[in-house]
C-alpha cells in the first residue's frame, strides 16, 4: 500500500505553474492550504490569537503572490508553506508583544495540541477531576514534542517534511517523536495505574 | 510487511498506514493487516498495544468555519485584484491638457508668422479651461447641479470646483470638506472626485466624501453602485500611480484614507442602508424561522457579509417582527434572543457564541 504519491506530483506541477504566474494554480494552492495554516498557526499563538494569525497569513499570501518569481523549488509544498509562514508569525508576534525575549525565539514558542481522551473506560469510570489529572499527566510532552507529534499524527508529515518545519535534521526529528510516543505511552499506562488505585478505592 | 515484522509498538504507533488502518479501516486495510497478524503473531501484541495508544491520543481538531475559510481567501485575492488594476491619474490629465494646450499655442505661432509662400493664414484659437468654483458660505448644505445632470449636495464649510464646460473625456470634481455626489451613469465617461489625496472614481452611483483639511483622515461612504478609491501617490518619472492603496468600494462599504500612515483601509458604514432592489416590509417579519435563515435575509437585504457557524445555530427558530431599526439594532435584537454576540471586523459581521434553549 503506498500513500497519496499523486498528491506530490501534482504538487511540483502546481508549484512550478503558480511561479509563472497561474493565478488558477495560486488559487489552488490557496484552496489546499489556507485552511492548513490556519489551524496550524492558531495551534502555535493560541486562540488568543486568531486575528493576528489571520491578519499574518494573509499577508503571507499577498506577498507569496508577489514574490513568486523570485521564488526557488520545493520539495514538500506543506513543509515549505508551513515552515514559512511560521517564521513569518513568530516574528509578527514578537512585534507585538514587544519584549525583547531569548535569543533562540524559533524554540521558545508555545505549541497547544489537545489530545481527545477516548470516551472509553478512563472517561466513564473517573470524575471530571480525576480525567483532568490524567490530561495533565499526558500533557507532560515537550512544546517542540506536541508539534513533531502533532505533524506526525495530524498532518501526516514524512521525517524530512517534519525535520524542514521545525528546522531540525531528519534523525533529530525522529528521535523526538519517538521520544514523545514513548512518554504518551508510560503516562497513559500511569493513568491505567491510577484508575486501577481509584477503582480499589471504591470497592473499599 | 518485511519491516512490519520487526516492529516495535511506537513503529506501529508512528506508522502512517497502521494509523490509517486502524482510525479509518476498508475492506482492503482490514484484509491486509488480519492477515498479517495471523501470519506472524510474534507481533500480535505490539499490534494491539499499538492500536489502543492510537486510538487513545488523537488530536483534537480546531473546528474553523467555512466562511471564516472562504472569507480569508476572497481578502487575499481582493487585495491582489486592487494591487493590478491601473489607475488614471489626475497628473496626466493636467499634464495632458497642457500638452494640447502647448501644441494649441505652436499651432497658433506657426500659423502666425508668414510663410515663404503666399498660403492664406487660418487663425486658431486656442481656449483655456474655465474654472467653476463654488464654496458653500451657509449652514445649510447647498445643491449644485452639474452640466451632465449629476448633483452634488455640499455641506457647510465645503466648495468644490470643476471645468466649467464639463464636456472632457472624464468628468472631474475637486473637493474640500463634505459632500454627498449623485452621479449619472455614463459609461464613456468616468465621473472623477479629488479630495485629499485620494481619488474617488465611479461611472455611476451615489456616495459621500469628506475630506477636511483639519481633518487627517479621508472618507468615502457608498449608497449605490460601486466606486473605486485610491490614494494617489505618484511615480516620478512615469504617470502611474502606486499600487499600494486602492479598493473597490460596494454599498455600505466605507474607505478611510490615513493621513498619518497613508493607508487606505476598508470597513462597514456606519450605518448601512437596505440595498436589495426588491425589499418589501414583510421582508423582515420571521414567524418561526430558523436563525441562519434570518442571517441570510439580512445579508441580502444589506449586502453585508455576516460570518457566523450555521451548524451552532440551525436549530434555533425565532419568531420576531422588525422593521426599519439599523442594520445593528436588528442583530442586537436576534442576538440577544439567542445569547450571541457580533463584532464587525473590517467589512465583515462576525457572530459568535449563544444556543438555542
Amino acid at each position: 500500500m503506498t500513500l497519496d504519491l499523486n498528491q506530490h506530483i501534482d504538487e511540483k506541477a502546481l508549484w512550478l505553474q503558480f511561479k509563472e504566474g497561474s493565478r488558477k494554480s495560486f488559487d489552488q494552492i490557496l484552496q489546499l492550504y489556507y485552511e492548513v495554516l490556519l489551524k496550524y498557526g492558531i495551534r502555535m499563538l493560541g486562540s488568543n490569537y486568531i486575528e493576528l494569525v489571520e491578519d499574518t497569513l494573509q499577508d503571507f499570501f499577498v506577498d507569496l503572490w508577489s514574490s513568486k518569481a523570485r521564488l526557488g523549488e520545493v520539495n514538500s509544498l506543506k513543509a515549505y508553506l508551513l515552515s514559512s509562514f511560521k517564521r513569518r508569525l513568530i516574528r509578527e508576534k514578537q512585534k507585538k508583544s514587544k519584549t525583547v525575549s531569548d535569543s533562540d525565539l524559533l524554540e521558545n514558542y508555545e505549541f497547544e495540541v489537545q489530545f481527545t481522551v477516548e470516551k472509553t473506560i478512563i472517561e466513564k469510570e473517573l470524575s471530571e477531576e480525576n480525567a483532568k489529572k490524567i490530561k495533565v499527566l499526558m500533557a507532560q510532552l515537550s512544546k517542540r514534542q506536541q508539534e513533531a507529534i502533532f505533524l506526525r499524527f495530524y498532518e501526516k508529515m514524512n521525517y524530512d517534511e517534519i525535520a524542514s518545519v521545525m528546522n531540525i535534521n531528519n534523525h533529530s526529528a525522529v528521535n523526538l517523536i519517538y521520544g514523545g510516543v514513548k512518554l504518551l505511552r508510560a503516562s497513559w499506562f500511569d493513568s491505567i495505574v491510577l484508575l486501577f488505585c481509584l477503582a480499589l478505592e471504591y470497592l473499599k | 510487511m518485511k519491516k512490519y515484522q520487526t516492529y516495535s509498538v511506537e513503529d506501529f504507533v508512528l506508522d502512517l498506514e497502521f494509523r490509517e488502518w486502524v482510525l479509518l479501516p476498508t475492506m482492503e486495510s482490514n484484509a491486509f493487516w488480519e492477515n498479517f497478524i495471523e501470519k506472524n503473531s510474534a507481533q500480535r501484541e505490539s499490534v494491539s498495544k499499538a492500536i489502543l495508544v492510537i486510538k487513545e491520543f488523537q488530536i483534537e481538531d480546531i473546528t474553523i468555519e467555512t466562511e471564516q475559510v472562504r472569507n480569508g481567501i476572497e481578502v487575499i485575492n481582493n487585495r491582489i485584484e486592487t494591487k493590478n488594476q491601473v489607475f488614471f491619474n489626475p497628473k496626466i490629465i493636467r499634464i495632458a491638457a497642457s500638452v494640447a494646450l502647448f501644441l494649441g499655442l505652436a499651432i497658433v505661432a506657426w500659423l502666425y508668422y508668414p510663410k515663404p509662400s503666399s498660403s492664406p493664414q487660418v487663425v486658431a484659437i486656442v481656449q483655456e479651461d474655465v474654472m467653476e468654483h463654488i464654496v458653500n458660505p451657509d449652514d445649510k448644505p447647498l445643491a449644485i447641479t452639474l452640466p451632465d445632470g449629476s448633483t452634488i449636495v455640499l455641506e457647510k464649510s465645503s466648495e468644490v470646483s470643476f471645468d466649467q464646460a464639463f464636456d472632457k473625456p472624464s468628468r472631474e470634481v475637486s473637493l474640500k470638506g463634505q459632500a454627498l455626489f449623485d452621479v449619472v451613469k455614463d459609461a464613456q465617461r468616468p465621473f472623477i472626485v479629488y479630495a485629499g489625496k485620494t481619488t474617488t472614481q465611479v461611472v455611476g452611483t451615489s456616495f459621500i466624501v469628506r475630506a477636511f483639511d483639519n481633518e487627517n483622515e479621508v472618507k468615502v461612504d457608498v449608497l449605490r453602485g460601486k466606486v473605486k478609491v485610491s490614494s494617489s501617490l505618484v511615480k516620478s518619472s512615469n504617470f502611474e500611480t502606486s499600487t499600494e492603496n486602492e479598493l473597490v468600494l460596494e454599498p455600505n462599504e466605507l474607505a478611510i484614507y490615513h493621513e498619518k500612515s497613508q493607508k487606505l483601509v476598508k470597513e462597514l458604514s456606519r450605518n448601512p442602508k437596505v440595498i436589495a432592489e426588491s425589499t418589501s416590509p414583510e421582508m423582515f417579519v420571521f414567524e418561526e424561522v430558523r436563525v441562519p435563515k434570518i442571517f441570510r435575509t439580512l445579508e441580502t437585504a444589506y449586502g453585508v457579509n455576516l460570518v457566523f457557524d450555521k451548524d451552532r445555530y440551525k436549530k434555533c427558530v425565532l419568531t420576531t417582527k422588525l422593521s426599519d431599526e439599523t442594520l445593528y439594532q436588528k442583530l442586537d435584537i436576534i442576538c440577544k434572543s439567542i445569547g450571541a454576540t457580533y463584532k464587525v471586523k473590517g467589512v465583515k459581521i462576525i457572530i459568535k457564541g449563544g444556543d438555542c434553549n
